[in-house]
């Protein structure tokens, strides 16, 4: 008796150890599947890579670090996205890149997006890019000039050019309007992109680009008195990516796609600011390293300012910009804003958040 | 492996393994509780600098709240919020509001900026740095909040200002509880790092900062400038303190740099708190407490080497001393002394080695001594005895002639055996004169064609009508290395021997052969004469021992010994093979090289 006891015990412990290595290893493959599977999750993606064009609102240049860096990094390869950069440049509009088919993506500024909305042009807003307007006024430091209101009786650049409606312009105007100065008053002459009357002293005030112009002043030896519209109630996003309504109906999983691996790419820069200078060296028009590695840090607290996502818009923001061109009489018809912009692309890209 | 050797790696084995033993215990040891000092002091540091964080911002809120409940200020905010700035109250409201209240308090520290903002548009109305006046703050979250109570907007980078930023906002109320204005303060940031670099200078890479949810710095790091809201990081360290871990951690950190870290979760503020050090430095006393033991682990080493090396050389050096004694006395030099000064038992051994070398000299001398008087006996007996000899054999001469006549038969054959014995008794002197001279004389090595030599004794030893008789088969032999007289005899002996003993048979065969086997040359001489009886092989070659009678064969039985002290003074050796009547075979060997 014992002895078949025995035998018993010991068969049914070797069958549990049996059972028991079976369980290991079901359990090993069942969670390591999707372990080793999440390594690289797009590359299973059927079929070929989809090739999209994307638009940009200006020559290669340190402003459009993001998407280089996305490029570079394979997050669109990861996507299984083919990106074609086409630079931007004088006359051409990049909103009417996109009506036009000659471009799926565009990098453009939010008011020209606005009014070609009014103008019945379905362009559709999928990500911020700059939070912040770009978008300065600069007075020399020994004016005096520090706030909107030491405007009045000076000479200011701020008038527009044969270039159409610049952002320089419509926040100058939005600016003056919101603190009812007199435009009256003020001297408003031509913008002029070298701000050569503003070195002279023929120009008291010129409005600027941050990321531009003020790198220029201050590479002149100069530290011009900064004001800012948005310190003014004036808040404006500077670049924003926008398709066309069809593409987000027919496409929002490309446009989706698209805009995760676009905003992994400008997370980059901060997360590794020295690499991405390294490859925006590779795209951009002005090979000089210390201008684009200026023009990026310029950059960067309007992109990303530590307190939101990159990328994230606010309705709030967008009503307010709407409002402002109405102002200005710039819109051809009222529209319901809301429709010139979705979030839907923006809900997972939550990569800053708090775990 | 030498015995020096031996010894030395003996001892050095005892030194190093407990002393690796001891230092990896120590090492060991060390760090764990290096580990855990640095650990609790990271931890601690880190508590103390949360608190202080805490308390900064706490004794700043309560300042700025109040500020905000004086009634002087809230009367002048009261002013600013309701009238317009033409007003000739507003100007000195303001300028009131700013010298004694707001400009007093940005004194004390604390803040770098107090600021009232007006609660409906949420302009700045006054403050104390005049170019923020006029400003619109609606969208800032220290106003928002701040209209119904104190909040403080966490570490943020302000463009305008062109640096990071933090601000509390608490409302300025009337007696009523209506909110007249919100009252702000911009923090003195500076203060923030310094709680953060507090006594991180004390420690070398001791560094604490803070970082927000985004992963940016909120102060600069010890190594890092423009890091503040410009820099992300994604340490370990800090991913694990942004899921809301408290913890204690071994991770590279922002620079690469592997360190240490403790890291708290400042729920508040939404801000992770963190303090690192480099485990270079924290672990620089284990590695020197490691260099020094390696240190000393060499100085041992060397020491307990060159120890090994004198005491190995102490012990080996007198049983080289004996040994090349030894060889010494093997060459012959019997007066030389191995003479140790050694106490010991290997003192007490060469001691030993030189009374039983001195013993054996003695022994040896006295040996000599009387060997020589014994060859000189020899020599002058034989030499001696030959006169009376002589003087038998003469007057047997004279007897057989002057008495020949009165001497009968019988007398005659007796004379003739006197006669004959007279003879046999010359022989065997002569036999033992050459058998002493062999002992006595010099050796004179040179190269000796065996060949030639065995032919022509051969020739020598026998009549034309001998070597018809005998088939003398002489193969050619191997040269040899002895002395060619001594050798010759050696030859001369044998081969007389074997020409004696096959003289009855009517076809003798004498055989001589020769072959070389390792080191050392046998030569073989074979006939098939009488032969002897194997039963006593053993008393061939000793001084007049014969095996057959004189009748048979003559001989003084000396040959063969005198062969054999010839073949022994070489080196060689000598034995032989027979068989009664069928023959007999005698083979000897002489060193290669020559004695």
């Amino acid at each position: 008796m014992t002895t078949s006891n025995e035998k018993e015990r010991i068969l049914r412990q070797e069958l549990s150890r049996k059972i028991r290595i079976c369980i290991c290893l079901c359990l090993i493959y069942v969670l390591g599947f999707p372990l080793f599977g999440c390594e690289e999750p797009r590359t299973s993606k059927p079929g070929p890579m989809e090739e999209v064009r994307l638009q940009l609102k200006w020559v290669h240049q340190a402003q459009f670090a993001g998407f280089y860096i996305a490029q570079a990094q394979g997050y669109y390869e990861q996507e299984n996205i083919k990106v074609n950069f086409l630079e931007g440049g004088k006359g051409i509009d990049p909103a009417q890149q996109l009506i036009s088919g000659k471009a799926d993506f565009a990098v453009m500024g939010p008011e020209s997006l606005i009014i070609k909305r009014s103008e019945g042009v379905p362009l559709v807003a999928v990500a911020a890019i700059y939070r912040r307007s770009a978008v300065v006024l600069a007075a020399r430091q020994d004016s005096g000039i520090e706030r909107p209101r030491d405007f009045l009786g000076k000479t200011v650049a701020a008038g527009g050019d044969k270039s159409g409606i610049r952002d320089l312009q419509v926040l100058f105007n939005a600016l003056m309007k919101k603190l009812q100065v007199d435009i009256s008053q003020i001297d408003i002459v031509a913008y002029d992109p070298t701000y050569e009357g503003f070195f002279k002293g023929d120009v008291d005030v010129t409005p600027l680009y941050y990321t531009g112009g003020v790198i220029k002043m201050r590479d002149q030896g100069l530290t011009p008195n900064l004001i800012w519209p948005s310190d003014y109630g004036t808040r404006f996003y500077s670049d924003i990516l926008a398709v066309t309504a069809a593409m987000v109906q027919e496409k929002p999983d490309l446009v989706a796609r698209f805009v995760r691996a676009s905003l992994k790419g400008w997370q980059d820069i901060v997360g590794n600011f020295d690499q991405a200078v390294r490859i925006v060296l590779k795209y951009a028009r002005i090979k000089d390293p210390e201008l684009q590695k200026a023009m990026m840090e310029a950059m960067l607290p309007l992109v990303h300012t530590g307190r939101d996502n990159i990328g994230t818009m606010k309705p709030e923001i967008w009503q307010h910009m709407y409002d402002i061109l109405r102002e200005q009489g710039l819109l051809a018809h009222a529209f319901d804003v809301r429709h010139a912009y979705t979030l839907e692309f923006l809900k997972e890209t939550d990569t800053g958040s708090r775990k | 492996m030498k015995l020096r050797t031996r010894i030395t790696l003996i001892l050095l084995l005892l030194a190093i393994v407990p002393l690796i033993g001891v230092t990896w215990l120590a090492y060991h040891n060390g760090k764990n509780t290096i580990e855990k000092q640095t650990i609790n002091h990271l931890d601690s540091t880190n508590l103390l600098k949360g608190s202080e964080f805490h308390r900064w911002i706490n004794d700043n809120k309560r300042s700025l709240q109040e500020l905000a409940q004086r009634p002087l200020v809230k009367e002048y905010a009261g002013i600013l919020a309701t009238h317009d700035a033409s007003a000739p109250k507003y100007f000195s409201a303001k300028q009131d509001l700013l010298v004694h209240h707001l400009g007093v308090r940005l004194q004390y520290g604390g803040f770098t900026e107090l600021f009232v903002i007006c609660p409906g548009h949420g302009i700045i109305l006054a403050s104390t740095n005049s170019r923020q006046e006029g400003k619109y703050r609606d969208n800032r979250r220290y106003f928002t909040e701040g209209k119904s109570h104190t909040y403080v907007q966490s570490v943020y980078y302000s463009a305008t200002l062109e640096q990071s930023t933090m601000v509390i906002g608490t409302p300025i109320r009337n007696e009523t509880g209506n909110l007249i204005a919100v009252l702000a303060g911009r923090l003195n940031l500076t203060e923030l790092s310094n709680i953060m670099e507090q006594g991180c200078s004390l420690r070398s890479t001791e560094d604490t900062y803070l970082v927000n949810t985004f992963n940016f710095f909120v102060t600069e790091p010890r190594f890092g400038q423009n890091y503040a809201l410009r820099k992300v990081v994604r340490t370990q360290g800090v991913e694990d303190c942004l899921s809301g871990r408290d913890d204690v951690g071994f991770y590279k950190d922002y620079r690469g740099v592997p360190v240490i870290g403790a890291y708290k979760w400042l729920a508040d503020y939404d801000l992770a708190l963190v303090t690192e050090m480099d485990q270079s430095e924290a672990y620089a006393p284990v590695y020197r407490l490691a260099e020094q033991i390696g240190g000393i682990t060499l100085t041992v080493i060397f020491l307990i080497g060159g120890l090994g090396l004198f005491l190995s050389h102490s012990i080996t050096q007198p049983i080289h001393q004996l040994v090349a004694g030894a060889q010494e006395i093997g060459r012959g030099n019997l007066d030389f002394q191995v003479r140790t000064a050694a106490k010991d038992e290997i003192g007490a051994l060469s001691r030993a080695f030189d009374e039983m070398a001195e013993k054996l000299r003695y022994n040896i001398l006295q040996l000599e001594a009387s060997n020589k008087e014994l060859e000189a006996f020899a020599y002058s007996v034989s030499h001696d005895l030959r006169a009376p000899l002589r003087a038998i054999d003469g007057y047997v001469d004279i007897l057989k002639e002057d008495y020949h006549d009165r001497i009968d038969d019988e007398g005659r054959r007796i004379m003739g055996v006197v006669q004959r014995e007279a003879e046999r008794m010359g022989q065997l002197i002569d036999g033992l004169l050459t058998y002493s001279r062999l002992s006595r004389v010099e050796m004179s090595v040179s190269r000796i064609d065996m060949t030639t030599l065995a032919r022509s004794v051969y020739h020598e030893l026998t009549t034309p009508e001998d070597r018809e008789r005998i088939d003398f088969q002489g193969d050619s032999l191997p040269p040899a290395m002895g002395d060619p007289t001594l050798i010759r005899q050696i030859w001369v002996n044998l081969i007389a021997n074997a020409v004696k003993f096959s003289a009855d048979r009517n076809r003798a065969v004498i055989k001589i052969s020769g072959k070389t086997k390792e080191n050392e040359l046998i030569y073989t001489i074979e006939d098939n004469g009488a032969g002897f009886d194997m039963q006593y092989v053993d008393k061939l070659f000793h001084v007049f021992q014969r095996l057959h009678s004189s009748r048979e064969f003559d001989g003084t039985g000396i040959g063969l010994a005198n062969v054999q002290r010839a073949i022994l003074r070489h080196g060689g050796r000598i034995w032989a093979h027979g068989e009664p009547d069928k023959g007999a075979t005698f083979y000897f060997t002489l060193p290669r090289k020559g004695g």
